[in-house]
């Protein structure tokens, strides 16, 4: 029987029992990235892995899950309530991630990498391949060097909504798609009579593999320079040196539960059909030489032969539409789930699927969302100040502390108190929560074009859109062009408000008109407040963007950003403009809603409908037109 | 080399290439004057690595850290808990109070900061004024310290305000494949040799040590470095040639190159100081680059550099 790929279950235990061996063997391959692990085998490959590292260690593994909801304060520091002889006690110990403690191993299992929460991957960025880590949370510190092995699956589908930055941080890689449990008639029997079976063929772990792992010192091994260089030509042009230097402390692992003390080119090239890095074929190695590939996996490799297939699946996510039928004015609530469909690259199978994926991820995956979350689920907002708790809820602990320290001497709180206990005594009347900005959970996005007014009164146009910012209490990002005010007319400007009630948004429906239309710039602007407001974990359930414009962008994106004109301009503007419209509308968010309101300036009538075909939406009327000019934009449009 | 808590660091005379990073982080370290230094640069290029090397060179210890997982709490300073859950008032020092004693903040993937740190950050910088004026706390300090980030350009960029307060930017390099063997090679062999009293090790120490001296000497003689009129107007002219955004790059570049001076052991500064250090002090101050583009440095502005400074 034969998996995917062309890989037989067998071989696909063995591969990944060899990469889980690795990373245990270390130094500096703590991170395994597991591709097309099915859901119901990530325990019993952490379980694997659990025996490997207690094979490896000599002590408790301490197992921690990460999920979807993990926060920061679960991750880096854990209140700790304790019964004391003079009653509860409170302290501050170290979280989950914080593994300072020589005790146990923790291992670090992920079972979707992709639906992680923000703070975990923050938190696996900062922790996974670092030399020293370091915690500073509501007065707790500690710094020590990270030792714990992180084991996470993710579909090598949607491997393109993570960030590179994140996924470079697993320097192992492994396809897994069709490993199954095993299901020998002897494990059934075992596991019906309540005996625990090894769900991975933990039992296939070569006895020599095992003697290694369970030596105190691993052996050294020395990397020659052509296992070095190999190394690195096997990678490419990689941009920093991480996949090389992970490519041979593989190769040296390797070698060493092989048993040998000389890590060759062939070690590296072994390495790299282990994962799937792909590469030349590789020259036949030669009988007896130290370098010799191991059995285990050259078995069923041959070292002479083109490289393998490496594992894949074929469970690719079926494409969908992204956009949904735009509307001209704003209804009720949009749907809460967005249509992103992952569309996988061509080099399904390798180690490295982000390099050849198509972007998939938010704007600036790994950065902390704007304040773009609901009321009334406080614990969001800015804090403002404290006020007295009513629930135990986002509590302010100092100034909870504080408060309590003040009638520490009056009598009713020694009363409280056994002779000679120091301690604080805190009421329920002396509780704190925050208290915190409310947050919109809509937002009106308006692109402001001065140029195309010339004396049009264009409120009456934008009334609907702001009306619906104010019945909704929606924030509001305005994006300006083309004022004479501009600080700089070569750019747009932007300001983000909290409401429409703010005074910057009534003056921006009446600045004056300038000359240069720098489109191009302020739709970018808009794409990156867009992709920022959207960005994981914002609960943004609604926004608009209204582009009020004639579309004649008159300058280049190149000319915004370096401040500096260079050469003749002519469609260059226009093209940039839809280009950054282009990439708005690609975001193919369903809870954005994209309209144009056409300015009706002759020449160039269609440029607002080209614009609203770039952004996903539609053109609405602006400008009152005469009859006769209606009809000679209705034959171009026909044309 | 050792970083306590069982810390271990490359020495940083064994880190490869990247002279660029290495010639900012020591000009800044002989002229904090300079105001820091970002480093930006992609994924596992041994921005962090270089940094901490270079802390432990030259003051025996990790460098004061702002990590992003830090809460406002910890950088502004405040109650100890514990002491307090005792009935004890006893306040903690904060990160920034920290790091005006030793001078300098590091902070690892700087543009991943809460937005609401940065502004505190920006706040005591610029003012060079640390207030805290909450939990019962009332403190006012002057504080003085130089920022040194890293940052992976691929999560996003600066704000403006932040960005200019880095003296030197260094976009890191990327490593020839002669360099990228070596590299390789060094980093399985610190694996193999970290932990052990190796002579390799030993000689990368004794190189630490020697550097740390000349960096000590030129820091004790840049203030008796000449700056003449001339070179002062040439500073001005090539942050006027390229657009830097502000006037504090025609001061950095000056600083910079009195420093780079000082390190030469020359008694005057001279247009050849300011071509070497003008990459680093203007590169983040272009227009494209002040307003959220990409920060590259072209053959253009080499060459309009080496027009002016021959």
């Amino acid at each position: 029987m034969t998996g995917e790929g062309g890989r037989s279950p067998r071989d696909l235990r063995q591969r990944l029992l060899q990469v889980l061996a690795c990373s245990a063997l270390g130094p500096g391959l703590d991170g395994v990235l597991l591709f097309d692990l099915q859901p119901e085998m990530v325990k019993p490959v952490a379980d694997a892995f659990a025996r490997i590292l207690h094979l490896r260690h000599a002590r408790p593994v301490r197992r921690v899950v990460l999920s979807s909801v993990t926060g920061d304060d679960e991750l880096w520091l854990r209140p700790v309530l304790s019964h004391e002889n003079t009653g509860l006690g409170f302290s501050v110990s170290p979280g989950a991630l914080v593994d300072t403690g020589a005790d146990s191993t923790t291992l670090v299992v992920v079972p979707d990498l992709t639906r992680l929460s923000l703070p975990a991957m923050r938190g696996a960025v900062q922790l996974v391949g670092a030399d020293v880590a370091v915690v500073e949370r509501s007065g707790f510190r500690a710094r020590w060097r990270p030792s714990a092995r992180w084991l996470a699956a993710c579909s090598e589908a949607e491997v393109g909504r993570l960030s590179p930055h994140l996924l470079d941080r697993f320097p192992i890689r492994l396809n897994v798609a069709g490993l199954r449990r095993i299901t020998r008639g002897s494990d059934l029997m075992r596991g019906a009579v309540g005996e625990r079976v090894s769900e991975l063929g933990w039992d296939e772990l070569p006895p020599n593999w095992r003697a290694v792992l369970a030596a105190q010192r691993r052996p050294v091994c020395e990397v020659s320079e052509e296992a070095a260089d190999r190394a690195v030509e096997l990678v490419g042009g990689e941009t920093g040196g991480r996949r090389a230097i992970a490519l041979a402390r593989i190769a040296r692992a390797q070698t060493v539960l092989a048993g040998a003390d000389t890590c060759g080119p062939a070690r590296v090239e072994e390495a790299a059909r282990l994962i799937g890095v792909g590469a030349q074929p590789v020259p036949p190695v030669t009988e007896g030489s130290a370098d010799q590939s191991s059995p285990f996996v050259s078995g069923s490799v041959s070292a002479g032969t083109p490289f393998p297939d490496p594992p894949r699946s074929d469970t690719s996510p079926s494409e969908s539409d992204s956009f949904g039928s735009a509307v001209a004015v704003p209804a009720g609530s949009a749907e809460a789930l967005d249509a992103f469909p992952a569309v996988a690259g061509d080099r399904r199978g390798s180690a490295y699927p982000e390099d050849d994926t198509q972007f998939l991820r938010e704007f600036h995956p790994l950065r902390i969302p704007w304040l773009r979350r609901p009321e009334p689920s406080s614990a969001r907002g800015t804090v403002t100040g404290v006020r007295s708790a009513t629930v135990l809820r986002d509590l302010a602990f100092v100034a909870t502390v504080v408060e309590a320290a003040k009638y520490q001497k009056l009598p009713g709180r020694r009363a409280l108190r056994e002779q000679g206990d120091g301690r604080l005594v805190v009421l329920r009347s002396d509780f704190r929560s925050y208290v915190r900005l409310p947050v919109a959970e809509r937002m009106l996005v308006l692109l402001l074009d001065h140029t195309c007014r010339g004396g049009w009164d264009w409120r009456t146009a934008l009334a609907p859109y702001v009306q619906w910012a104010y019945t909704g209490r929606a924030a509001v990002c305005a994006v300006e062009i083309g004022s004479r005010d501009a600080v700089d007319e070569l750019r747009a400007d932007h300001f983000v408000a909290r409401s429409v009630l703010d005074p910057r948004v009534s003056a921006a429906l009446h600045r004056p008109a300038g000359r240069s239309s720098p489109l191009a710039h302020g739709l970018t602007i808009t794409d990156q407040l867009l992709r920022r407001a959207f960005q994981q974990r914002s609960n943004l359930i609604e926004a608009w963007l209204v582009v009020v414009s004639d579309g004649r962008g008159n300058i280049p994106l190149d000319t915004s950003m370096s401040g500096r004109l260079v050469g003749p301009v002519r469609r260059a503007g226009i093209d940039d403009a839809m280009t950054a419209a282009g990439r708005i509308g690609a975001m193919g968010r369903l809870r954005l809603h994209a309209v144009v309101i056409d300015a009706g300036r002759q020449p160039y009538p269609d440029l607002p409908f080209l614009l609203s075909d770039a952004l996903g939406g539609v053109t609405v009327a602006g400008r009152t037109m005469a009859l006769g000019e209606r009809n000679t934009r209705g034959a171009r449009r026909a044309d | 080399m050792s970083g306590g808590d069982g810390v271990r660091v490359l020495p940083y005379s064994r880190v490869v290439g990247q002279p660029d990073l290495k010639l900012a982080l020591e000009l800044n370290y002989i002229a904090p004057r300079i105001g820091g230094v970002l480093i930006s640069g992609q994924r596992g290029t041994a921005k962090s690595t270089v940094v901490r090397a270079f802390s432990l060179m030259t003051s025996g210890e990790l460098p004061v850290t702002l990590p992003i997982n830090a809460t406002d709490d910890r950088v502004l300073g405040g109650w100890e808990l514990d002491a307090l859950m005792r009935g004890e008032a006893r306040t903690q020092r904060g990160l920034l109070e920290e790091a005006g004693d030793k001078g300098m903040l590091y902070i690892d993937e700087v543009n991943l900061l809460d937005d609401h740190i940065v502004n505190i950050i920006l706040d005591v910088v610029s003012t060079g004024v640390l207030s805290v004026q909450r939990e019962a706390i009332d403190t006012v300090r002057n504080l003085s310290f130089g920022l040194v980030g890293t940052m992976n350009p691929e999560e996003g960029g600066l704000r403006p305000q932040l960005l200019d307060r880095f003296g030197l930017m260094v976009a890191v390099s990327e490593l020839d494949r002669e360099l990228r063997r070596a590299m390789v090679q060094t980093v399985l062999r610190f694996d193999d040799e970290g932990d052990t009293a190796s002579p390799w090790l030993a000689e990368g120490l004794a190189a630490d040590r020697a550097l740390c001296d000349r960096l000590a000497a030129a820091r004790d003689a840049v203030q008796d470095v000449r700056l003449s009129e001339d070179t002062v107007q040439l500073c001005a002219d090539v942050a006027t040639q390229l657009h830097a955004v502000g006037h504090r790059g025609e001061v950095v570049t000056a600083w910079a190159a009195r420093a780079l001076a000082a390190f030469e052991d020359a008694d005057e500064v001279t247009a050849h100081h300011v071509r070497r250090v003008a990459p680093l002090s203007l590169r983040h101050r272009r227009p494209e680059t002040a307003h959220g583009g990409p920060v590259e440095w072209t053959e253009e502005d080499s060459a309009l550099l080496d027009g002016l400074l021959g």
